[in-house]
């Protein structure tokens, strides 16, 4: 990873916990911002689509198919701009799809790790029982928009302090003649 | 590439080179145990993480792409199962990006299949079998690259076998990783179509399933790369030219020829063998373990063991402290560093940073990963 590379980690991993923290203090407010937030990046990742046909796909034996990708995403970005203040059940879908389907995963890989004898399979059991538990919360507390925007707050910190810790590791191969 | 030929055929290509059976078992056994050195193998015995030379499946799995996780698998596939054809190769494209992932792309005969053997050069027999997988793994996986990319990996549907008769037949894939290939209804398993440019779908030749691992098939199809020009592979022909070259590679070895040479095969000393490799490379199966064990034994009159990837643990976990790496799997481990460092290293300097940074050692001293400290310390005699 290059210096530019690990500076841009770092802020964008506070920017994100800040974000985070403002959610968590005022998750009313909080709660619209989230709903744009997902709708551009909709966006964002449909205009990625195209960019990337243009520069890479675009030498590809069926590259097209990028390009209609990415022009279906970026028109579904625009109509979710059009719907944002409905936030909830986007924000709803989002968290207990993703945590349910992520424990399952998690848990499968957990029983695959415990039959081959490698012990990372209690972490991963963890994390599987924890994406499960955080799946459920977001059922049973459907009506909250306060706990809705917690649960999705503390990932995004989660998923920041990791963006920010790999941006210290060292990672350059030594090469020796 | 598959246990059958690295192991058992690296064992006849040794032999046949002039190892003796005791030497010729060695570099058969590092030559396939390339393809079990995961990390988590790696966890369990309490070795470097960084000498890891492939990754498993639960582990491909759970592998993070983001550039640190991408730049880990590049420097494992590429170091070691898709060695670079090119790294200056010219490319019409604008973009580096792109231009960087097209020069990893694999083939034979490359300057780095030269500094992978050279580099084997008067180093233990441990060296010599790293090296044997690295360049057999050249010629069955040209054209794909060992960095996820969809731009260079992928492959559509226009996929046909050629049959031993001259007849072409489609090549039907499906995505059941627990299912096994049909070889006689033509029913293949290869990864699922993922639209992302760095999914582990689309690292290697997953997208063509195991056919580039079997030695009896031919088949063409249209690389992803290749602006729709359709590629014929030959597999019994190119696994014969690896044969062959792994013999020249390990004479070069031995001191019995002054250089090695890319674009030469030792098919003088083959050639008494010739008509059984060729049978047992066109027989229509997909593990051919048996007829290169017979082959191996009958050239040596020695019994080839079965291969234990356990076999030599107990030695590592037992060995005195700071002398692990006077072990068996402690000079593989030495091997699989500087092969992964010197592979790092040529892509980076020429402008690729898809494997990461190599910090050059004689010119700035150390700096990195500290799993390479062991093999500067061996380097340096310590």
């Amino acid at each position: 990873m290059g210096k530019i590379k690990r500076v841009w980690n770092v802020i964008s991993g506070i920017v994100v916990i800040l974000f985070a923290m403002f959610a968590i203090l005022i998750p009313e407010i909080a709660f619209i911002f989230i709903g744009f937030i997902a709708a551009a990046l909709l966006l964002i990742r449909g205009a990625r689509y195209i960019i990337y046909y243009l520069t890479m796909a675009q030498h590809m034996v069926g590259g097209k198919i990028i390009m209609f990708y990415g022009v279906f995403l970026f028109d579904l970005g625009f109509f979710a701009m059009t719907i944002f203040s409905e936030a909830k059940a986007v924000i709803l879908i989002y968290l207990t799809a993703g945590h349910a389907i992520s424990g399952g995963i998690d848990m499968i890989r957990s029983i695959r790790n415990r039959k081959d004898g490698y012990s990372s399979w209690r972490t991963d059991m963890i994390q599987g029982i924890g994406n499960i538990l955080i799946a459920v919360i977001c059922v049973i507390f459907v009506n909250s928009i306060d706990i809705l925007v917690y649960v999705y707050s503390l990932g995004l910190i989660y998923l920041a302090i990791i963006r920010i810790v790999r941006a210290f590791r060292r990672s350059a191969i030594v090469y020796i003649q | 590439m598959q246990l059958d030929f690295h192991y058992y055929a690296t064992y006849c290509a040794a032999f046949i080179a002039g190892y003796s059976h005791e030497e010729s078992l060695d570099i058969c056994y590092c030559a396939q145990f390339v393809d079990c050195c995961t990390r988590s193998f790696l966890a369990q015995i309490k070795a470097p993480l960084q000498a890891a030379t492939t990754q498993s499946a639960t582990e491909l799995l759970d592998v993070n792409t983001d550039i640190l996780g991408l730049q880990d698998i590049t420097r494992i596939w590429a170091s070691f199962h898709f060695l670079p054809g090119d790294l200056y190769a010219p490319v019409k494209a604008l973009f580096k990006h792109y231009k960087n992932k097209y020069r990893l792309i694999c083939a034979p005969d490359s300057d780095l299949v030269s500094r992978t053997v050279e580099l084997a050069k008067g180093k233990d027999l441990h060296a010599a079998g790293v090296a044997m997988h690295v360049l057999a793994d050249t010629w069955a996986h040209r054209n794909f690259a060992g960095t996820p990319s969809m731009v260079i990996n992928n492959t559509g549907s226009y996929f046909f076998e050629i049959m031993p008769d001259g007849s072409e037949r489609k090549i039907r894939f499906g995505h059941n990783p627990g299912a096994a290939d049909d070889i006689e209804n033509g029913k293949y398993t290869n990864t699922i179509y993922n639209v992302s440019e760095t999914t582990i779908m689309n690292l290697g030749h997953g997208r063509a399933g195991h056919l580039p691992d079997y030695s009896f098939i031919r088949y063409k199809y249209m690389p992803a790369w290749d602006n729709y020009r359709e590629c014929l592979k030959d597999n019994p022909a190119e696994y014969y030219k690896a044969f062959c070259q792994m013999v020249y590679a390990m004479r070069y070895l031995r001191g019995e020829e002054e250089a090695f040479e890319t674009g030469r095969y030792d098919e003088g000393n083959v050639a008494p063998w010739e008509t059984r490799i060729k049978e047992i490379l066109t027989t229509r199966q997909t593990d051919s373990r048996a007829d290169w064990k017979a082959l191996g034994e009958e050239l040596s009159g020695e019994e080839i063991p079965d291969f234990d990837e356990t076999h030599y643990v107990e030695e590592y976990r037992n060995a005195p402290k700071g002398k692990h790496y006077l072990t068996f799997l402690g000079k593989f481990i030495i091997a699989a560093l500087a092969q992964k460092s010197m592979v790092t290293n040529q892509i980076y300097k020429s402008g690729n940073r898809l494997a990461g940074v190599s910090v050059d050692y004689n010119k700035k001293g150390f700096g990195g990963m500290k799993d390479f400290k062991r093999l500067v310390k061996h380097i340096e005699g310590k």
